[in-house]
């Protein structure tokens, strides 16, 4: 178990929950976090307070909860007022939040930039997706909840990964993805200014750019990379997971490797 | 055969969102599962057609892209299981649907490409002949009277009216399935949210099962499969009228649309128009 204060399990704010790297982390982890799984249409395929069990020879006998339930939140990112209410829900629902976890991702490959024009909302729409929201959520966390608790952040290793892509660092031509690989590239950059933003308060803040997964990476293993990042101590790290494997190509502080 | 020797799996999840639903995979033991198996995949042997002859699979309703065979005592008998008043009192149960032993519902077969369903909540009436004896059920008899509109169609038929109470989709006879090949059954929390923005999604595995009362806002629909054929054994338990009209209003008890449901041996195609 993942234990913070008193041998509680640590709070995860989980954005993408319903997505295939979501799921598979709630999946994996839900016994050692006590995870916020924020979703927007696919709820995570685990168990929440909106699912109980029931024998149906006896269904008199009352539902089972799970103890390990994630506590599953519907909300649209791309609404402002979203995001304060995802934070309030977090809080109100644990009392705090360890680890913050930006897995939501308009991963769409939206063609040639030079069409701009043709699809000016739906480039706008992924670069608020995937760029202002993990911001402005990382910028909620830390005014509602981490901002004064410097002492507290530190002891507990708080910290935020961001999921970026190989995407934001390699061109890959011909494949049409300019628009979303220049969110993962600014995705990158922005955690990594946070990792010094959030340092006077204490809270971490690291970057996770895999290859395509489930085909060329496990999602096991991006799941599994997302929890030894809230183990570590570093902070301004850019982690690349590929057919290479796994290294660290940035660190804060360095130029890009 | 007792539901304790049926049942593999009686850990049925029940979810609340987008609507109170049962979900479950696994739910019957392997030899009864392909017993039911088989029995689908004989009756698709026998043929598709375009009109309802009571043994082959017969083209639904304008709208419902899929081919379906009402239930009847003519079914191969693994479906006996399914049609058994012990099920009925298992589903109304788990449900909690006050249900009358009135059953209603059939095998549905989607080909390849079929088009998309339409949302709706099933919670519709329905006609049938005879009352159910004891530790039996009442299937639904076109031959007898017709199931949207309650007209008799043999003499000395005196119909009574139900209202569909709860409705379990039994997946089967899909094989192996992934994300992508369609014919998920979609579940919304509102009937005008975007068709292809559904709340729930759930997916044709073998052996799961969906299972929901049929209320104002059990709003669902057959999501297109551009893949592969997608088959399914769907089956309603009843409620009586009053009691229908107590819980839920009398408006909210939606008719049928004219042809929608159609007279076994005539010119209109028999349906039942679900996901």
């Amino acid at each position: 178990m993942r234990e913070g204060m008193k041998g509680e399990r640590r709070v995860c704010l989980l954005t993408g929950a319903g997505g295939r790297l979501g799921s598979t982390f709630c999946r994996l982890y839900r016994s050692e976090y006590a995870i916020v799984a924020v979703h927007r249409h696919r709820v995570p395929d685990v168990p929440s307070q909106h699912r109980s069990w029931v024998d149906p020879l006896h269904p008199g006998a009352g539902p089972a909860d799970d103890p390990h339930a994630v506590f599953a939140v519907q909300a649209d990112l791309l609404e402002d007022r979203q995001i304060p209410r995802i934070v309030e829900l977090a809080l109100a629902r644990f009392g705090r939040i360890d680890l913050l976890v930006h897995a939501a991702a308009d991963t769409a490959f939206l063609g040639s930039m030079l069409t701009h024009d043709l699809r000016r909302e739906r480039m706008r729409a992924q670069w608020s997706l995937n760029v202002e929201v993990p911001i402005a959520l990382s910028a909620a966390v830390a005014r509602m909840f981490w901002r004064d608790r410097a002492a507290e952040n530190r002891s507990r290793r708080r910290n935020v990964v961001h999921l970026s892509s190989v995407s934001g660092r390699t061109v890959f031509p011909g494949c049409g993805q300019s628009v979303y690989a220049a969110t993962k590239a600014a995705l990158e950059m922005a955690g990594l200014h946070m990792a010094e933003e959030l340092a006077p308060i204490g809270v971490r803040s690291n970057v996770l750019a895999p290859a395509r997964f489930p085909g060329v990476v496990p999602v096991e293993c991006v799941a599994e990379r997302i929890a030894r990042f809230d183990s570590s101590e570093g902070t301004g790290e850019v982690v690349v997971m590929d057919e290479r494997g796994e290294r660290v190509v940035r660190r804060k502080g360095q130029s890009s490797s | 055969m007792e539901l304790s020797q049926i049942l593999s799996n009686r850990r049925w999840a029940l979810e609340t969102r987008p609507f109170r639903h049962f979900t479950a995979r696994d739910v019957l033991r392997t030899d009864v599962l392909a017993q039911l198996t088989a029995g689908f995949r004989e009756v698709l042997s026998r043929g598709l057609a375009q009109r309802w002859d009571g043994r082959r699979f017969c083209r639904s309703a304008s709208g419902y892209d899929a081919f379906v065979l009402p239930f009847s005592r003519s079914m191969p008998r693994a479906f006996d299981v399914l049609l058994s008043r012990s099920w009925h009192d298992m589903l109304a149960s788990v449900t909690g649907v006050s249900a009358t032993g009135d059953v209603d519902g059939g095998l549905h077969h989607h080909l390849p490409g079929s088009a998309d369903g339409w949302r709706h909540t099933d919670l519709s009436p329905g006609w049938f002949a005879g009352e159910a004896g004891d530790g039996e059920v009442s299937l639904s008899d076109g031959r007898k009277c017709d199931y949207a509109t309650g007209r008799a169609v043999k003499r000395g038929v005196l119909p009574k009216e139900r209202v569909r109470g709860a409705a379990m989709i039994l997946y089967l006879a899909n094989g192996p399935w992934t994300p992508g090949d369609g014919g998920e059954t979609a579940l919304y929390l509102r009937p005008d949210a975007p068709f292809d923005q559904p709340d729930a999604l759930v997916p044709p595995v073998d052996n799961s099962m969906l299972l929901f009362e049929c209320t104002p806002h059990s709003y669902h629909a057959f999501r297109r499969n551009p893949k592969k054929p997608r088959n399914s054994l769907i089956l309603w338990i009843h409620r009586t009228r009053e009691d229908a009209v107590s819980r839920f209003g009398e408006r909210s008890i939606v008719p049928w649309r004219r042809g929608q449901r159609g007279e076994p041996g005539t010119s209109k195609e028999r349906a039942a128009g679900h996901a």
